[in-house]
């Protein structure tokens, strides 16, 4: 019984604690224990890659069950070796690609993988990229594709990062329109309910909003958005989305935007992080 | 138990979220915190608890100390109510799930909130909540036959249930 006692003190000092940890060493903890687990969600999201390979191979078989029927083992073989290389033959076009466009990019950066998509507690949206500190990543630090931008890091440890995705609600940039040259604040739209049924539902993203667009510019549809460089986080002309939609703020002193992002974030698998 | 909750949280990790649902994740964690309460003594529940805990805050960009904070609290209740319900009853599992599930969302928000670390409308919260309640009322039932059976499978469930009795 006395075992016991102390073991639910234990417990209950080492939540307090916890919960009255200074930043930097609660930090300190947080990165040596996803360092450690960095390992275990690679494992899962490979294996969820290649669930959706398959899931996605099952749902266009291109050949009738008639047919399949009819299939030799040594035909099947056959087949799964070809569709593995052909797999291995898009990655490599995709890096090879990839690499162009970082040998090509004035700014330096550092190409990452997705080793897990996705948060656990479902507050936020955000990705977990395989690079972190011991590679030059830094909190803060803007994360893009060839298409676009993604997010920007957070929770770096030495190993693994983080990466607050733009369509998180928490997320905010300065933008700016291409074409006039007028400024505003892009804000996450995040998750959109209407559009919440497909398999990837996280990424179902609303529209990113832009704020505080001065009401005397001429904001047009399909105007592009890209980053101004005047928030410090981003680089000035990545590119962010184009606008869906204009209106006037309710308070009427300023104009509102939809943008529509224009990276496709459900097949995120590689990305930038842009060093300082 | 390791084993049970590190799978646990890479498989709610993987899993999305539902849109509709406001973005609410299958409480896989917290399920097998409430199945450690409700078939274990207080010790072990409290143990899973802090674990489960804090792998959710490791994982996620809550404040460490949150999650540990709120499933020590859940499997604390859950276990305090075990002797006045049927443990092995779906009807529990499926009512227990639920409320806590939703409860800890509800906290969750509050908590977040509270730090300005989340910006969400009413509207969302509710949805969440609502969406909580649902989540955990159809999975928690599922994640409790899977624990179980994996319990069986390793033999768990003999061995420590020999030890209950030892002071």
């Amino acid at each position: 019984m006395t075992e016991k006692k102390y073991f639910i003190v234990i417990i209950l000092l080492a939540v307090l604690i916890l919960l009255n940890l200074p930043s930097g060493a609660e930090w300190r903890v947080k990165a040596f224990s996803r360092d450690n687990l960095a390992p275990f969600q690679r494992m899962t999201s490979s294996i969820s890659v290649k669930w959706n390979n398959f899931v996605s191979f099952l749902k266009n078989p291109g050949r009738s069950a008639a047919d399949k029927r009819n299939l030799t083992e040594e035909v099947g073989i056959l087949r799964e070796r070809v569709r593995s290389l052909e797999l291995a033959e898009k990655e490599n076009k995709e890096l090879r690609k990839q690499l162009g466009f970082m040998n090509t990019a004035k700014r330096r950066m550092v190409l990452c993988e997705v080793i897990a998509r996705d948060e656990i507690s479902g507050w936020w949206e955000m990705v977990t990229l395989n690079k972190g500190m011991d590679d030059g990543v830094e909190n803060g630090m803007a994360v893009i594709t060839i298409d676009g931008v993604v997010g920007k890091t957070i929770q770096v440890s030495k190993r693994t990062c983080d990466v607050l995705l733009i369509t998180d609600p928490n997320f905010k940039a300065a933008c700016k329109f291409s074409r006039s040259g007028a400024f505003g604040v892009v804000k996450g739209g995040g998750v959109s309910v209407k559009n919440g049924a497909a398999m990837e539902l996280l990424y179902s993203s609303a529209p990113f909003k832009m704020d505080y667009i001065s009401k005397e510019d001429d904001v047009w549809i399909h105007d592009e958005v890209v980053t101004s460089g005047l928030g410090g986080v981003f680089p000035e002309g990545l590119l962010v989305g184009y606008v869906s939609k204009v209106d006037m703020d309710i308070s009427g002193l300023y104009q509102r935007a939809e943008v529509v992002s224009v990276v496709d974030l459900r097949k995120l698998r590689y990305v930038f992080v842009v060093l300082r | 138990m390791m084993f049970m909750l590190i799978a646990g949280a890479m498989i709610q990790t993987v899993i999305p979220a539902c849109g509709w649902l406001g973005g609410v994740k299958i409480p896989v964690l917290l399920s097998v915190v409430l199945y450690y309460a409700l078939t274990r003594n207080f010790v072990v529940t409290l143990a899973a608890a802090f674990f489960a805990g804090f792998l959710h805050d490791v994982l996620s960009l809550m404040p460490l100390g949150h999650s540990v904070f709120c499933f020590c609290a859940a499997g604390w209740l859950a276990g305090y109510f075990k002797n006045l319900v049927l443990t092995d009853s779906l009807f529990t599992t499926i009512i227990f799930g639920g409320i806590a599930n939703s409860v800890i969302t509800l906290v969750f928000c509050m908590m977040l909130l509270q730090d300005g670390a989340i910006f969400c409308s009413w509207g969302r919260i509710a949805l969440k909540t609502a969406g909580s309640l649902l989540l955990g009322m159809i999975f928690t039932p599922v994640i409790f036959s899977l624990a179980g059976r994996l319990d069986k499978l390793v033999g768990n469930v003999e061995m420590e249930h020999s030890l209950d009795g030892v002071e």
